[in-house]
């Protein structure tokens, strides 16, 4: 096929023949099968490609859309629910305290704290080592707080390899995917998620950029929208980031109050032997 | 966003390529199309969140496969107009509270082609698709349905330069077709 019919045929499929060029077309349309075939399977591979297109742009704005819901909850509901749950919960403790069986026939631990106790939070981390310090050996809280573990355990990822190799300020004529890498690198997790926000398409589908998001919107405290970026990269698996992401995720379900979701991560670890190997292990320990 | 309100900035926004803005518009409409539609429909959020989808999608490929190229209506009224339409099309059961309004007028004007959805095609066209490498599908998408340009691509990608940005986009789309034809040959022979 000449460079003047796929030319054609290219235009014709962006409905953007010209008159004379849809004279053209329709000339050799009628009078060249091999055109016509041509047209056909150009359409199909058109078609193909939206298909896989439209799939992912749909895969974008759901987790737009999970942002969004995690940024702006649900006030009418999610008042009641939670006003609810700690009814309940003080019910349960006055209950407990007031009666002695639970106290003297069945203790649920021998040594049970007096004192919430929480897995230390790990050592200042060093500048390029990505797994923290191990947190000091705890015993085990009377219940579990997410929220607090994730604070002791979370630190955002950090590399060599994530170093700028540019340096300035966004007037500096720093590119986007710089001014961000510089942010993140500087530890400026809510300046990174908004210059997140300014990178071309490409790059907020970078799986690199991505992890990284998440890492920012951990820090955020938006676990449902970190888990949602997470989720969707161990289920496409080829990343650089791919062994760290199960760690990542964990966390992000600890950061819910998803407890189970997280020991079965963590476990999921563990049983790999993947990275973060003793990090998961003991933030499993805790979570029993 | 006062920038979205225009349709003309978005619709050409959309058709150089600039696919963020399709984010922008799906954020900046969302809530107060599920508030919208729950005023005419007794359906559960996920209901109102997937036909929402359907029409932020059906808006960006009309735009970028030159079937819209201006609005009548603004685009808030054109996206609810599908957004219903695809909630009366989806759900029929769903209770339907009857009112009129500008939306109903808008959805007179508007005419989708009816998507083609035989699952032994879709399936074979998925196949094609993945049969490429990685970078290939990427590629095909950028350029065919992101409408991103040939610079655009080259710097995303790190190509040499122009020339062999098309080329890699050629080979890729010829390697596709070759595929298609094998595929669907088999069909009509079989």
């Amino acid at each position: 096929m000449d460079e003047i019919a796929q030319k054609l045929i290219e235009r014709y499929h962006q409905n953007a023949l010209s008159s004379e060029e849809n004279q053209e077309f329709q000339r050799r349309i009628n009078s060249d099968s091999d055109f016509a075939k041509e047209v056909q399977w150009h359409g199909l591979a058109l078609e193909a490609i939206r298909l896989q297109g439209e799939k992912e742009l749909r895969r974008r704005l759901t987790v737009k859309g999970k942002e969004l819901d995690a940024k702006v909850p649900n006030r009418s509901t999610a008042f009641p629910w939670q006003w609810g749950l700690l009814l309940i919960v003080l019910l349960a403790m006055g209950l407990w305290s007031i009666d002695p069986k639970s106290t003297t026939k069945e203790p649920i631990s021998p040594a049970a704290p007096t004192e919430k106790s929480l897995p230390l939070p790990p050592a200042n981390p060093k500048p390029l080592d990505p797994i923290p310090s191990r947190p000091q050996a705890q015993t085990k809280p009377a219940s579990i707080d997410g929220k607090k573990i994730f604070a002791a355990y979370f630190e955002p990822y950090r590399d060599a390899s994530l170093e700028p190799s540019v340096r300035g300020s966004a007037a500096e004529k720093l590119s986007p995917q710089e001014y961000f890498q510089q942010l993140y690198w500087e530890g400026k997790y809510a300046a990174a998620l908004s210059a997140f926000d300014s990178l071309s398409t490409f790059a907020q589908q970078d799986n690199t950029n991505l992890f990284l998001k998440a890492n920012c919107l951990l820090h955020a405290r938006q676990g449902n929208a970190a888990a949602t970026i997470l989720e969707g990269m161990l289920q496409i698996g080829h990343s650089r980031f791919v062994e760290q992401v199960p760690w990542y995720l964990a966390l992000s379900y600890l950061q819910t109050g998803q407890i189970e979701k997280a020991k079965k991560t963590l476990n999921e670890i563990v049983e790999r032997k993947g990275l973060r190997l003793e990090n998961a292990a003991q933030l499993y320990a805790a979570l029993k | 966003m006062s920038s979205n309100s225009n349709a003309e900035t978005i619709i050409n926004a959309l058709q150089a390529g600039d696919s963020h803005v399709i984010e922008e518009l799906y954020a900046h409409h969302r809530e107060d199309f599920f508030r919208w539609a729950s005023h005419r429909f007794e359906g559960t959020r996920q209901d109102f969140e997937d036909a929402w989808q359907d029409s932020i999608i059906a808006f960006y490929q009309q735009v970028n496969q030159g079937k819209l190229l201006q609005l009548r209506s603004e685009v808030r009224t054109w996206l609810y107009a599908v957004g219903y339409k695809r909630l009366l099309n989806n759900n029929r059961k769903m209770k339907r509270m009857l009112w009129k309004d500008q939306i109903d007028d808008a959805l007179l004007a508007i005419e989708l082609e009816k998507e083609d959805n035989d699952p032994e095609k879709v399936q074979a066209l998925h196949t094609a698709l993945q049969s490429m490498s990685a970078q290939c599908r990427e590629l095909l998408i950028a350029r065919y349905y992101q409408n991103q340009g040939i610079e655009e691509i080259q710097q995303g990608w790190n190509l040499k330069n122009a020339n062999t940005t098309s080329a890699t986009l050629a080979r890729c789309l010829g390697r596709l077709k070759e595929f298609i034809k094998k595929t669907f040959s088999v069909f009509s022979n079989g």
